[in-house]
């Protein structure tokens, strides 16, 4: 399961996440330096960044 | 009006005159105008400069994340300031300002998806500086690639890089098509003269 698709799970409403990635209120980043995808911004008001405990849940 | 011709062919001396270092100031030219020496004479050069592309398919780029591209071979790189290998970025290391050009073919890795958007970025110094983005929206597309050039001013030290990001209508990864005949992805800047 990707970032993108935990993130998605944890925003758990697909209309405000696609808001969410289009407005870049969430920016998800890969530097192709072999530490995979992180979050690089959350700027998203409804709901705080999820810790790596809450990402590992999903 | 007749033209002479001062010295054989590339040559950067007459009678003992280098051209290079010992003319300084302004030349006339045609209907009064002057041109400086420093670009008339000693010339310019679009270096550094570098061309990158791929050797193969970049495969599991994840929805919506923003994804630096590995562009892993080079056609030519003047001054060996591209980094094919690690960290996939140019850093001229020459001040001034440069036309950069970036191109990446991507579709949905599990090749039933449709794209519903794809962006593709200039990072400078790790923050983008320019983006390209085709939004299909409604109309969904199977396969993009947003082209994007522009020019950029860099210091001694900064450095520029590709990202690209795209959403698909089934949250599929994204796969760069790598084919390379003819050519679909590229990266490439040189060094504007005179700017």
């Amino acid at each position: 399961m990707s970032l993108y698709t935990k993130v998605k799970a944890y925003i758990n409403d697909d209309t405000k996440t696609q808001e969410a990635f289009e407005k870049e209120t969430i920016i998800l980043q890969n530097d192709s330096d072999g530490n995979g995808d992180y979050i690089k911004k959350w700027e998203y008001a409804e709901k705080s960044k999820p810790t790596q405990e809450q990402l590992d849940a999903l | 009006m007749a033209l002479t011709r001062l010295g054989p062919n590339n040559s950067s001396s007459i009678s003992g005159i280098n051209l290079t270092s010992q003319v300084t100031g302004a030349l006339p030219v045609a209907n009064g105008g002057t041109a400086l020496t420093s670009g008339f004479v000693n010339g310019g050069v679009n270096t550094p400069s570098f061309w990158a592309g791929r050797t193969s398919d970049v495969t599991g780029i994840s929805a919506n994340t923003w994804t630096k591209i590995p562009y892993n071979t080079e056609s030519w790189d003047s001054d060996g300031t591209y980094d094919p290998s690690s960290n996939y970025r140019f850093t001229p290391a020459v001040a001034g300002k440069y036309f950069y050009s970036a191109m990446a073919q991507t579709y949905p890795s599990n090749g039933v998806g449709n794209l519903v958007n794809l962006y593709l970025a200039i990072y400078k110094n790790g923050t983008a500086y320019a983006r390209s983005t085709i939004d299909a929206r409604d109309t969904r597309i199977y396969e993009g690639v947003p082209p994007i050039s522009g020019a950029i001013e860099l210091d001694s030290d900064d450095y520029i890089e590709v990202y690209v990001k795209g959403a698909t209508n089934s949250d599929a990864d994204l796969t760069i098509d790598g084919n390379s005949t003819p050519s679909q992805n590229w990266f490439t800047a040189f060094k504007i003269i005179g700017a």
